[in-house]
């Protein structure tokens, strides 16, 4: 796509920059994208002409639910992405097992959920039943990640990085296959408790579920406690720190192994109540559920600039809007909605590879 | 005896784990005249007719014998005295018979109390708790597991008693080394035994056999090509079945007769082998400037959207795939005499062939002039541009190479199956492809060929237990990386490089 700096100095001599041909001043990404989101925009307003001329328009009420739609699936994928930012931030590894650790959330918050229905615990206490289903996903998360981090990948923190990140993949399989093996075929269902029945509705018809306002402002608070706990605890401030220089941390008497489990503790926590909030919305679980989560959260960490925790969140959300949004915008079928996640990340690492938020990256994390 | 107490928790969990996900009711289908016929290539019903009743507790007690005897041996390797052995070997096998007896004591309890436990764990059903407690009362049979732990500990120190004494009669004898061309032609004559052998198979092994082995080569053409991306350039790719799959497409649309084409599988192979390759390079045009992980993600987001739009497009057929693709014929030169391909035998010979010339054709680039461009790269991106290597065009020739040959593999597999559908083209077949290779061993051509045969292969023989393949895959996938990153066979650059810092630590420490 861009001119490769190593061909154009065998090429030709390094002028002066007063000397520089127009079209090696131009910025020729700036332009390309500029023309592919003018082309998408064109795209946009043709379907939709289209559309209305056939007399076929969306009507408002759906735009309005697939925007809450979107907000719900974008506040899941922050807080995944958040997992993935803390951990990248800190050991530059994908940890490619995080959308396990969310179906493993999902999976402890629905036996607890059964458990509380059974005894008939739900009926009287609803509140105190949704408090235990997310503790009971948050818990078993975080022992996840924390088990994660001691057995797979504490011992390769010196190995060259493609052995870490085969491990990591390794073990996103292992976790799904052992969830798949101990849990079994039988399907799961979420069953929501009466609070969450039913939908709001907004002035100009426009029905939200009850249970999607609850995860986009579940997830809203939990975003806000993470970055304070970042930004203005003891804790986040070694947790940055170990971030921007490990060894110089070290120096500085802050424990690095203990910051790394803490780092992973926290990105886990997030995980499983992302989990939870996943089982509500799709009402089934399964054991290949986190993957694809999982993915499309790495793609919003990326889209929001790695490393970068209010990136992960605005990432999150334009993911999960242009998720719910593109197929009715772009004319496309549903089932390709996959595919504009995979699209975005694409073209972010052409064209913005330190993403929307993010400061340029050092070789080394790039 | 710390250490002990740790493998005795460790081997505990583990022997839990065992319990949880079924092991011990899975290999309880396990007989040894059932194997035997899943040997001679007979089909599971016709094991299950021949076979009357499958169950026999034979296995599942000689798993747990097994492990043990390993966590006595593991116990012990370390102590220092026979006697420390013992106690150590049989601590850690009690402490881990123990933690078993425990849990099959709650669980009956729960049972009793009248939890289901089978709800949240479905292998642990009340008749596998009884018959893990010997049909015994919860405290007898707990008791019987921690004495027959023990026991089996003692043998696990006796091994390691056996062990050590080994050890100690080799060491001497290890400073003569075996003179070197004696291995070479060892070696050399295994090779040609072995290639004898695959080449005369299809004549004495069944139908079914024949299928399996025409896998295990469509996996070595895969790996073979996936090893010079991942083991030669050192980028990971885990798209890699989006190529497999284009080259299977575009053998299928040009060779079915529902489309217009209708051409011949000799034309169409090479156009579907480049259409891969040209693939592969505009794949390798984004990724350009991206490193190591973001890598792993864009490549596996490309192969997921190859599927996708596969799976949705209806001019690929949607998710009935392609029906019909026709089958190569081939005629042999000086006799005439023509070779229709439509049994296994053929395409084995063909796959055959296929892999012996694509291994060459890998062998020779890793030591060409390219080879050493990538070996560079993959070492220090940066030093390896300062001296002069065109990265770009190295990724990208990696990525159109690797990319080639999984046309190749696609293209003979959508012959060899007639039928393909969006779904044969998962994630899974590139993560079966890469641990294929990192455990035969990053980089190593013949790393391909063990790999494939023991990850392709061997669950074959062990078809009654297959549910646990890809769960032992990543174990596999991830234990390797922990204890000998460089694979079984190991090319002798990359066993330098993980072991590159042993030698002078030793040299420090003999100062």
């Amino acid at each position: 796509m861009s001119a490769n700096p190593a061909t154009s100095h065998n090429n030709a001599p390094i002028l002066g920059r007063k000397q520089r041909p127009w079209y090696s001043r131009v910025n020729w990404i700036a332009v390309v994208a500029a023309i592919f989101v003018l082309l998408l925009i064109l795209r946009v307003i043709q379907v939709q002409m289209d559309l209305a001329a056939a007399g076929k328009s969306y009507p408002p009420a759906y735009w309005a639910f697939q925007i809450s739609n979107g907000l719900v699936l974008g506040g899941v994928y922050a807080l995944i992405a958040l997992g993935y930012t803390l951990v990248y931030g800190i050991l530059m590894m994908i940890n490619f097992a995080h959308g396990e650790i969310v179906m493993f959330g999902a999976y402890a918050g629905f036996f607890v959920l059964a458990a509380c229905d059974a005894t008939g615990f739900t009926k009287t206490n609803q509140v105190a039943t949704l408090l235990l289903v997310f503790g009971a996903g948050m818990l078993v998360s975080m022992l996840m990640g924390i088990g994660l981090e001691r057995i797979a990948y504490r011992p390769l923190r010196a190995a060259p990085r493609l052995v870490p990140l085969i491990t990591a993949i390794g073990a996103s399989v292992f976790l799904q296959e052992t969830s798949r093996l101990i849990f079994g075929a039988p399907i799961r269902v979420y069953n929501k408790p009466a609070m969450l029945q039913g939908a709001i509705t907004l002035p100009g018809n426009v029905a939200v579920p009850i249970t999607g306002a609850f995860i986009i402002v579940a997830s809203i608070i939990m975003m806000v406690v993470l970055y304070w706990l970042v930004q203005h605890t003891r804790t986040g401030r070694a947790m940055r720190a170990v971030a921007t220089n490990k060894e110089a941390a070290a120096l500085m008497g802050i424990s690095v192994d203990r910051i790394i489990v803490i780092t992973f503790a926290i990105g886990s926590i997030l995980a499983g109540a992302a989990g939870v909030m996943l089982g509500f919305h799709n009402s089934q679980i399964n054991s290949t559920m986190g993957f694809f989560p999982g993915i499309k959260a790495f793609t919003a960490a990326v889209l929001g600039g790695i490393g970068n925790i209010p990136g992960a969140m605005l990432g999150g959300f334009i993911l999960g809007l242009s998720e719910a949004l593109g197929p009715s915008l772009l004319g496309i079928p549903s089932q390709y909605k996959d595919v504009i996640a995979f699209t975005l990340l694409v073209l972010v690492l052409i064209f913005r590879p330190q993403g929307i938020l993010g400061e340029q990256l050092g070789a080394e994390k790039a | 005896m710390r250490s002990a107490i740790r493998t005795g928790l460790v081997s505990g969990f583990v022997l839990l784990f065992f319990v949880l996900i079924g092991v011990y009711t899975t290999f309880e289908q396990l007989t040894l005249s059932g194997l035997w016929l899943t040997i001679k290539g007979a089909t599971a019903s016709e094991i299950a007719a021949q076979v009357p009743s499958m169950t026999n507790p034979q296995f599942s007690r000689i798993v747990t014998a097994v492990s043990a005897i390993i966590i006595g041996f593991l116990a012990a390797r370390r102590a220092p005295r026979a006697g420390a052995m013992f106690a150590r070997a049989v601590g850690a096998t009690a402490l881990a018979g123990a933690m078993m007896g425990l849990f099959l004591v709650i669980v009956d309890a729960l049972y009793a109390a009248g939890f289901n436990v089978a709800f949240v764990f479905e292998k642990v059903k009340p008749e596998t708790v009884q018959a893990l407690l010997f049909d015994q009362p919860p405290l007898i049979g707990a008791a019987i597991w921690v004495i027959l732990m023990a026991a089996f500990g003692v043998i696990g120190a006796l091994l390691t008693l056996g062990w050590n004494a080994l050890q100690k009669r080799r060491r001497p004898a290890e400073a003569s080394r075996a003179s070197e061309t004696t291995t070479r032609r060892v070696q050399t004559g295994a090779l040609i035994a072995a290639g004898l052998f695959l080449f005369l198979a299809p004549l004495f092994i069944g139908v079914y056999w024949n299928q399996v082995l025409g896998s295990i080569g469509l996996y070595v053409l895969l790996g073979l090509g996936l090893n010079i991306v991942v083991g030669f350039a050192g980028l990971l790719d885990l798209g890699y079945v989006g190529f497999f799959a284009i080259g299977a497409y575009t053998m299928a649309v040009l060779t079915s007769p529902n489309y217009p084409f209708g051409w011949t599988f000799w034309l169409a192979l090479p156009v579907a082998m480049i259409m891969a390759a040209i693939a592969g390079t505009l794949l390798g045009i984004p990724v350009l400037r991206l490193r190591g992980d973001y890598l792993a993600i864009v490549t596996l987001g490309f192969g997921e959207i190859i599927r996708i739009i596969l799976k949705f497009n209806p001019y690929t057929g949607g998710p009935q795939g392609v029906l019909n693709v026709a089958a190569p014929t081939f005629t042999i030169p000086i006799i005439g005499y023509t070779v229709e391909f439509n049994s296994s035998t053929p395409f084995w010979y063909l796959i055959f062939f296929t892999c012996i010339i694509v291994a060459f054709i890998a062998l020779r680039l890793n030591d060409s002039r390219t080879g050493r461009a990538w070996t560079a790269m993959r070492e220090d991106e940066d030093a390896s541009e300062a001296m002069g290597v065109n990265t770009t065009r190295a990724k990208l020739l990696a990525f159109g190479t690797g990319a080639f040959f999984a046309g190749l593999a696609g293209a003979i597999y959508a012959s060899r199956q007639q039928h393909i559908f969006p779904d044969d083209f998962t994630l899974l077949i590139s993560i079966n492809t890469l641990a294929l290779i990192i455990i035969g061993g990053l980089g190593s051509i013949p790393g391909v060929i063990i790999g494939s045969v023991v990850l392709i292969g061997l669950p074959e023989v062990l078809r009654p237990v297959s549910d646990y393949r890809l769960l032992a895959y990543s174990a596999l996938l991830v234990v390797m990386m922990l204890v000998r990153p460089e694979g079984l066979i190991p090319s002798a650059r990359r066993k330098l490089e993980f072991h590159e810092r042993e030698p002078e630590l030793e040299i420090i420490e003999s100062n």
